[in-house]
């Protein structure tokens, strides 16, 4: 019985909050056309705690989303674009002398902030990547001596360019690993882009409320993290991620042989989590295969380097991973 | 066979039943006397076993005994001798084998106090019956002698090497597509037999299971049917996809409908704790006896539709 009411209390919670995001995503479709995966994608890493790459060709509305969204949030947003010269103090701050004094005073960076937007990130060196990722993973940056803990909601929205890969420094597996998900932009429809040109034709300012404030995101993530989620669908997440690892039967005929190298626990972890607030978006207090599924290609699809074969026949990511979802028996 | 082949003439075997009537009668036999010498059979022929019976009347007691050695030689195989006595005398019992063909008289045996002798045995020939005349010629080396039945049964294994292979080249097609439908029918079946066994065990658990379980259970077996009947893909369709699925698999509206409700009914007692009855898992039970058994007769009709 309590636990009934318990339930009774979390769908009730559940369905506040599926309300809220429902507002979040009206407020930003005034802004943007389309992208409906692209905002998912980033509201789900806002509630469950992770970063998100975006990659897409320039010109698709990432940083305006990323833009749009901090509005929503209620949260501080700054852009930062990654170029060749770029240094880590230009990222995380650094020491400045004050004449008057006569001491070094810390000058925070712009990562100092809600939600960064590390506009292609793949064109600073590696020095300046590994600075952003070591903040992202340990959610806090050191200046001199002094360790500062970053803000929360602390979101880091790093976008990067599928093509013009000349003199880029694309970033390695073990650094992509710390993105929980990477969510691919396409191009908008032709409806959607009409509609766009309706929108935008004549320059004008459109307005967004904020309807997220940083106490709603914290009740948020505490109402994801008591989505419950069935041992079966446990075993399928873990069932998913290591279906892509290779288990010393690569001449078979599944999607492994198309698998270099398979995703990592944290890839099971992210799923976890992702579907959790999948669930939250849907209006259930329980996680289902479904949301299992839709969420797997954005956390997998970065996680996972594909054979020579997978070249040879000119596989995407995405298509192994839409083998894998139909080969793993659903719970 | 030589028992088949007709018996010596009346006239010859009478004739030597006198014989031995004379011969008999003739016997010096001292202070006792044969009186009676019979054959038995009474007529025989060159090689049979034969018992001479020779009665012997004796005024007083005889002191006769059985010889330790039989006279050899070798027209005639004696195989025993025996006595017995009787109120007016003795009976001596003479086992032998004749060798020869004609009258002889056998040679003489000494029981101690008398020594049998004169007793003539007349032995047949089938050959001088049978109507040859001169002497007999050695006959070659016969065949081995058949058992009866073996030319059949040779004949028979013949026909069958020959024959089946035969049989087999010429129906080999028509028996091959037999043979294959068969297997593809019991193959296609295989899912339907599974989930029924399942189903049947479930029915029995159906008071001992949980509803979780019980939903895991009856879900799992439908799914593995339809994923062994129709497609793969109904292993890791979710209940959303479930409906595409079904609707690709060429399942009508109904049926359709129904199994989606049930999957959706499945996940919430699954994933969500939902509570259910036994009133439940019954009629979901049996909503999943109906819809698959439907589905099984849709199929074997089409089947059936093709194959005319």
């Amino acid at each position: 019985m309590e636990l009934q009411e318990q339930n009774t209390s979390l769908d009730v919670q559940v369905q506040r909050a599926q309300d809220l995001i429902g507002k979040a995503r009206h407020e930003l479709a005034r802004r943007i056309v389309g992208q409906q995966q692209m905002v998912d994608g980033l509201l789900t890493g806002i509630l469950a705690g992770g970063h998100v790459l975006l990659e897409g060709v320039p010109g698709l509305a990432k940083t305006l989303t990323v833009k749009s969204l901090a509005e929503v949030l209620d949260a501080s947003f700054r852009r930062i674009q990654f170029t060749p010269d770029l240094l880590p103090a230009d990222l995380i701050g650094t020491m400045i002398y004050r004449q008057q004094t006569g001491e070094f005073v810390p000058r925070k960076g712009p990562i100092f902030s809600n939600v960064i937007l590390a506009d292609e990130i793949n064109r600073a060196p590696a020095k300046v990547q590994s600075a952003l990722l070591e903040a992202m993973e340990e959610r806090q940056v050191t200046i001199g001596d002094t360790t500062y803990p970053l803000s929360e909601p602390f979101f880091v929205l790093a976008t990067q360019n599928p093509i013009e890969q000349e003199g880029t420094y694309p970033l390695p597996e073990a650094q992509l690993d710390r993105f929980m998900l990477k969510l691919f932009v396409d191009y908008p429809t032709r409806d959607e882009e009409r509609e766009i040109l309706r929108r935008v034709g004549v320059p004008q300012d459109i307005e967004i409320q904020r309807t997220i404030f940083k106490t709603d995101i914290r009740k948020l993530r505490d109402i994801v993290g008591q989505i419950s989620v069935d041992e079966r669908i446990a075993d399928y997440m873990v069932n998913l991620v290591t279906a892509t690892r290779d288990d010393g039967e690569r001449g078979d005929m599944g999607p492994l042989r198309y698998i270099e190298f398979g995703a990592s626990p944290r890839a099971s972890i992210y799923l976890y989590r992702c579907a959790k607030v999948r669930a939250v978006f849907e209006g259930r207090s329980y996680v289902m295969p479904e949301d299992v599924k839709a969420v797997a290609p954005d956390v997998l699809r970065h996680r996972i380097i594909l054979s020579f074969e997978a070249d040879s026949e000119d596989l995407a990511a995405d298509d192994v991973i839409d083998m894998l979802l139909s080969t793993v028996p659903v719970p | 066979m030589i028992r088949r082949l007709r018996g010596p003439s009346r006239g010859l075997r009478r004739a030597a039943a006198m014989l031995l009537w004379v011969l008999a009668a003739t016997l010096p036999v001292a202070g006792q006397a044969i009186s009676q010498v019979v054959f038995l059979p009474q007529t025989y022929y060159i090689g049979d076993v034969v018992e001479a019976r020779v009665v012997v009347r004796a005024t007083g007691n005889l002191d006769l005994m059985v010889p330790g050695t039989l006279p050899d030689t070798d027209w005639v195989d004696f195989r025993s001798v025996s006595v017995v006595q009787r109120a007016d005398g003795y009976e001596i019992r003479i086992v032998f084998q004749p060798f020869f063909v004609g009258t002889r008289q056998l040679p003489p045996i000494d029981l101690g106090s008398m020594t049998v002798s004169g007793v003539s045995a007349v032995v047949n020939s089938l050959a001088t019956e049978a109507g040859q005349t001169g002497p007999l010629e050695l006959q070659p080396v016969r065949d081995q002698i058949l058992l009866p039945g073996t030319q059949l049964m040779i004949a028979l294994i013949v026909i069958a090497l020959v024959g089946v292979p035969v049989i087999v080249i010429g129906t080999g097609g028509w028996v091959r597509r037999w043979v294959q439908r068969v297997r593809a029918r019991y193959r296609e079946n295989r899912p339907y037999r599974t989930l029924q066994k399942g189903l049947r065990q479930l029915q029995t658990d159906i008071h001992e299971l949980d509803g979780k379980r019980y939903y895991i259970r009856l879900l799992d077996l439908t799914r593995e049917y339809l994923g062994g009947r129709f497609s793969p893909a109904f292993r890791s369709a979710t209940t959303g996809e479930l409906d595409v699925q079904l609707r690709r698999a060429g399942i009508p509206a109904e049926p359709r409908t129904r199994l989606v409700d049930l999957f959706r009914f499945g996940d919430l007692v699954k994933f969500a704790n939902r509570r259910v009855t036994v009133d439940d898992r019954t009629r979901h039970l049996e909503e999943v006896r109906a819809v698959t058994a439907g589905l099984q007769k849709r199929e074997w009709e089409e089947h059936r539709d093709v194959g005319a």
